[in-house]
């Protein structure tokens, strides 16, 4: 059983493309159709890493960090953030809010698990 | 000339109306835009219509004492236009996402295939089934090729010594031939033996009783002359049998020793041709692994880049959804200019600076635009 990882991204497309890229890896990917659902996946499962999107229905992706930060179990976790959003505001308030990295769509496969096995291993 | 000043008031209301919008939409114009140029081109031309047809007239008439309504009259029919293009623009990302969850289900099903395939051929070539132990093909071919030159080596060896056999055979049976010369010897010892024995008894007859003893000893010299005889003749039958079995021993030997260096040695050169041979395949092999794994990576390559490519789907998704805000801002600029239409002259200036602060937001709900790429090349990383 690989390390667990949940993916949340309102998009299908980028979903299976994640998934596409870690589960061939080794990785147990689990996901989430906006931050609402996220956090709620989080609180049942447990992840070794978590990769969010930023805009999104009913919870974006700062959002949902900041709530998994306030809890005890993710304190720590790495939490990425995988988003069309590039601009430095952005990414500061993604810092400030517990971000353990950004990472900006769209995502090359490779780059992508260099980056998760960096993380997580 | 009452109604070239009503005319001018339209125009002019027409005329904010697309300054406005150009003040929404800064940069180059957009389909919005376009919808309201469309839409306010059509209303000059309706205006013109109108006033050929001397309707205008009538519409002023009837509003002497208001404004005419016309930007109301086009409502329905720039609802429709703006209805349709939100329809569109999400026929477009119902289209988008539908080919993209096709494609992407089919470069995950190649990618599969592909490493399956990868898999298979190295099985093959490693000559293994999937999930047993992997056995390396050279090694095997270098542990054939050390088995087989033992028994090569150890069957040539077997001939020398058998060679030297024959040799020693030979020497055997020149001994046995001298043995046998020896034998004769013997005889002609044993006949002249018993020869003498004859002639002693022949002297002992003729000497009387005082020759008796002698014709005594006569008789047992022949004795042991006859026994010397008959015991050569076993000794020379046995070395006679000892003589062919030597000498077929010395021909079977020679015969095996002769067969089996040829046939070694034909064996030895057949397997050093049937080992160039497989070395020659080996590194054949070799070279279309290292050529499979060459393949495989590019595909895996192309595979990468067509996952990062087919994410255009995400960012014209957001792009459609900010494209629709920006189609409802047109829609609710234009029932704003609906109303201040219909308002009264006090109530206009009101109004108007009201619509300034909602082309505001309308303009910083512009500016969030989400998606700044203009290409598909994959974005930044940065680790915190």
């Amino acid at each position: 059983m690989g390390k667990a990882i949940l993916t949340v991204d309102d998009s299908a497309s980028i979903r299976q493309m994640v998934v596409f890229t870690l589960k061939g890896a080794g990785y147990t990917v689990t996901e989430a159709v906006d931050g609402q659902d996220g956090l709620a996946k989080a609180k049942t499962g447990s992840f070794n890493l978590i990769l969010t999107d930023q805009n999104m229905p009913k919870m974006d992706g700062l959002t949902l960090i900041r709530s998994l930060r306030g809890l005890p179990q993710y304190k720590a976790t790495p939490i990425l953030m995988l988003t069309t959003e590039s601009g430095d505001t952005m990414k500061a308030q993604g810092r400030a809010a517990g971000a353990t990295g950004w990472l900006v769509k769209p995502f090359d496969p490779a780059k992508l698990l260099e980056v998760v096995k960096k993380v997580i291993g | 000339m009452k109604n070239k000043s009503k005319n001018g008031a339209y125009g002019a209301v027409l005329l904010t109306g697309v300054v406005l919008l150009r003040l929404i939409f800064p940069p180059l114009p957009t389909l919005q835009e376009w919808f309201a140029y469309v839409v306010l081109l059509m209303g000059w031309l309706a205006i013109s219509r109108l006033e050929g047809r001397g309707e205008v007239q009538t519409v002023v008439a009837h509003e002497s004492e208001e404004p005419a309504p016309f930007l109301r009259a086009f409502k329905g029919r720039l609802d429709h236009q703006l209805d349709s293009a939100e329809e569109e623009l999400e026929q477009v990302q119902k289209l988008l996402v539908d080919a993209i969850d096709k494609l992407l289900a089919s470069f995950n099903s190649l990618s599969e295939q592909t490493s399956m395939q990868q898999r298979l051929a190295v099985a093959a070539v490693r000559g293994q089934m999937e999930g047993e132990e992997a056995t390396d093909f050279k090694s095997f071919v270098g542990e054939a090729d050390s088995l087989l030159s033992f028994f090569v080596d150890n069957i040539i060896e077997n001939s020398k010594t058998a060679m030297l056999l024959v040799e020693h055979l030979e020497s055997i049976s020149k001994n046995v031939d001298s043995v046998k010369k020896f034998l004769g010897e013997i005889d002609a010892i044993s006949k002249q033996t018993n020869l003498l024995a004859l002639n002693a008894a022949i002297e002992a007859a003729r000497a009387g009783e005082t020759g008796r003893g002698f014709a005594v000893v006569a008789d047992e010299v022949r004795k042991l002359s006859s026994r010397t005889e008959e015991f050569n003749q076993k000794i020379n039958e046995v070395v006679s049998r000892i003589h062919e079995s030597v000498s077929v021993a010395e021909k079977d030997v020679h015969t095996m020793a002769s067969k089996d260096m040829n046939y070694a040695i034909q064996s030895k050169q057949s397997l050093m041709h049937t080992m160039d041979d497989i070395n020659t395949l080996n590194a054949g092999l070799e070279q279309s692994m290292e050529q499979l794994g060459s393949i495989a990576s590019q595909i895996e390559r192309d595979v990468n880049a067509a996952v990062t490519g087919l994410q255009f789907q995400d960012m014209t998704t957001q792009l459609t959804e900010h494209t629709k805000k920006r189609v409802e801002a047109v829609r609710l600029f234009y029932d704003r200019v609906c109303e201040i239409e219909a308002a009264s002259p006090q109530d206009r200036g009101r109004m108007l600076e009201e619509t300034g602060e909602m082309l505001t937001v309308a303009e910083h709900i512009g500016q969030k635009n989400p998606v700044r790429q203009e290409h598909m090349e994959s974005g930044d990383i940065e680790l915190f």
